[in-house]
């Protein structure tokens, strides 16, 4: 058995270069790649999960019997307590996992655990709100795993993504649009991960002495966020770039996040995909609860507890140890007093001015780049 | 129509904070910046008043807000559906 690992060597990306030529032949023959993504799935799958697969199709088998029986159910019956029921019961096996990494307990986690769950909680959203109007297994079984964004996304959406894949291209859009996007985002994405994010780890993230002092914990700041950037940015333009060739134009993860003038702006920029899946399943319908409820009158109000909430959550999603959820409360916090500060008189008045750009930048990477700190767990010695 | 574009006009007035947008019915909101995530919510809660339809904030896209005419034609369409 070939052990492969998500573009995370350079025989994972010969292999993959290998199979892919088959799909950019039919591609460029104007017919279908989706029938051979599907079947290429299975070697790929069992490659990249290895000795984990029987708990990936445990897992696989019982959310999507879960996302099917919903589905069906949701057809003639709508109830929020059972929506509910459902959210919870697709939830559980997730935190317990989580709980399991954070516990050290050994052989329990899986990978893309953590991405697949955002592809299943949205569909479950998405069949409540009624969006879902035909249940095709093989296109939803797909969609959930998806190979070349199966380890850490980019998150896509069930519609968009079917959408693409049933969606007629000619050999001249599949050369344009998809061929040359693909080749030119993995290119960039394989200079980033395997010679920025490789250096900055070796030469500099990996020789800082571990003892926490001022000078050690500034320099690690400043180190380990541009190799996070590069290595993540690396990863998801592979990802990015191997969906294209498939046939599928699987969403942005980064916008020139550092050009950020805002920690509100930066997380339209930085990791996206995560970001509007927060924003448009926890965020807004948190807010919308607690003003539809009464419960909070005021919409800023409501809004900057939303913040709070679903950053946190975000936090407690990389995993259920404390610098995770510190990491969450912190952004939380700092969108909420943000928002609050994008408000006021002196930033109506100072935004025009020529030193506001390059000066905002700068402070927002550094409040960025702190978080960042907290995340790595650099400091839990202290 | 003209139910749907004065609210329309009504509802995005008061998301974006401003006082009058009929002089340019064409004119792209989130270009200008007046519009970002939580109008999008400010203007679920008004439909919900204006029009008593529950959305949700994936019932629509960015295009059906963008600009006043888009709003309207989106809200025709919601409200007869």
């Amino acid at each position: 058995m070939i052990q492969l690992s998500a573009y995370g060597s350079f025989f994972s990306l010969y292999i993959y270069g290998l199979l892919l030529v088959p799909a950019i032949i039919l591609g460029l023959c104007g017919k279908k790649i989706k029938y051979y993504g599907m079947l290429l799935s299975l070697p790929l799958l069992g490659s990249l999960l290895g000795s984990e697969l029987p708990r990936f199709l445990g897992f696989l088998a019982f959310e999507f019997v879960l996302l099917a029986v919903f589905y069906v159910i949701r057809r003639r019956w709508k109830n929020e307590k059972f929506y509910y029921g459902v959210v919870l019961l697709s939830i559980l096996p997730v935190a317990g996992i989580k709980y399991a990494i954070a516990a050290q307990i050994p052989n329990v986690a899986f990978l893309g655990v953590s991405y697949m769950s955002f592809r299943i909680w949205q569909m479950i959203v998405e069949i409540h709100d009624g969006h879902v109007k035909v249940f095709s297994s093989l296109n939803v079984l797909y969609f959930i795993t998806f190979f070349p964004t199966l380890s850490s996304g980019p998150i896509d959406r069930i519609g968009r993504f079917e959408t693409d894949l049933d969606q007629a291209v000619s050999k001249e859009e599949y050369g344009n649009e998809y061929l040359n996007y693909g080749l030119k985002k993995i290119c960039k994405g394989i200079i980033y991960k395997f010679a920025f994010a490789n250096l900055l780890f070796m030469y500099a993230v990996d020789k800082i002495p571990t003892e926490v002092t001022f000078v050690n914990a500034l320099l690690y700041m400043y180190a380990y966020t541009f190799y996070l950037y590069f290595d993540f940015a690396g990863y998801s333009d592979m990802a990015i770039g191997t969906g294209y060739i498939l046939g599928i134009k699987v969403p942005e993860n980064f916008n020139q996040p550092f050009l950020s003038k805002s920690i509100k702006e930066f997380w339209e920029r930085w990791h996206m995909s995560l970001s509007k899946w927060f924003t448009d399943y926890v965020f807004s319908r948190f807010v919308l609860n607690m003003l539809r409820s009464g419960l909070i009158k005021k919409q800023t109000t409501a809004a900057r507890l939303g913040f709070f909430v679903t950053m946190t959550l975000m936090g407690c999603w990389h995993g259920f140890t404390l610098y995770y959820v510190i990491y969450g409360m912190y952004h939380g916090l700092a969108l909420a007093l943000t928002d609050y500060y994008l408000k006021t008189k002196f930033y109506r008045r100072q935004f025009k001015k020529p030193y506001y750009k390059p000066v905002s930048r700068l402070i927002c990477f550094h409040i960025f780049a702190f978080s960042l700190l907290i995340f790595s767990g650099f400091l839990i010695k202290i | 129509m003209e139910k749907y574009d004065k609210i329309a006009l009504e509802i995005l007035q008061q998301a974006t904070g401003t006082d009058d947008l009929s002089e340019d019915k064409d004119l792209d909101l989130f270009e200008a910046e007046m519009l970002d995530s939580m109008s999008v919510i400010s203007i679920i809660i008004s439909i919900e008043k204006a029009l008593n339809l529950r959305l949700q904030p994936t019932d629509f896209v960015k295009d059906d807000i963008r600009t006043v005419d888009n709003f309207a034609k989106f809200l025709k369409r919601k409200a007869e559906e």
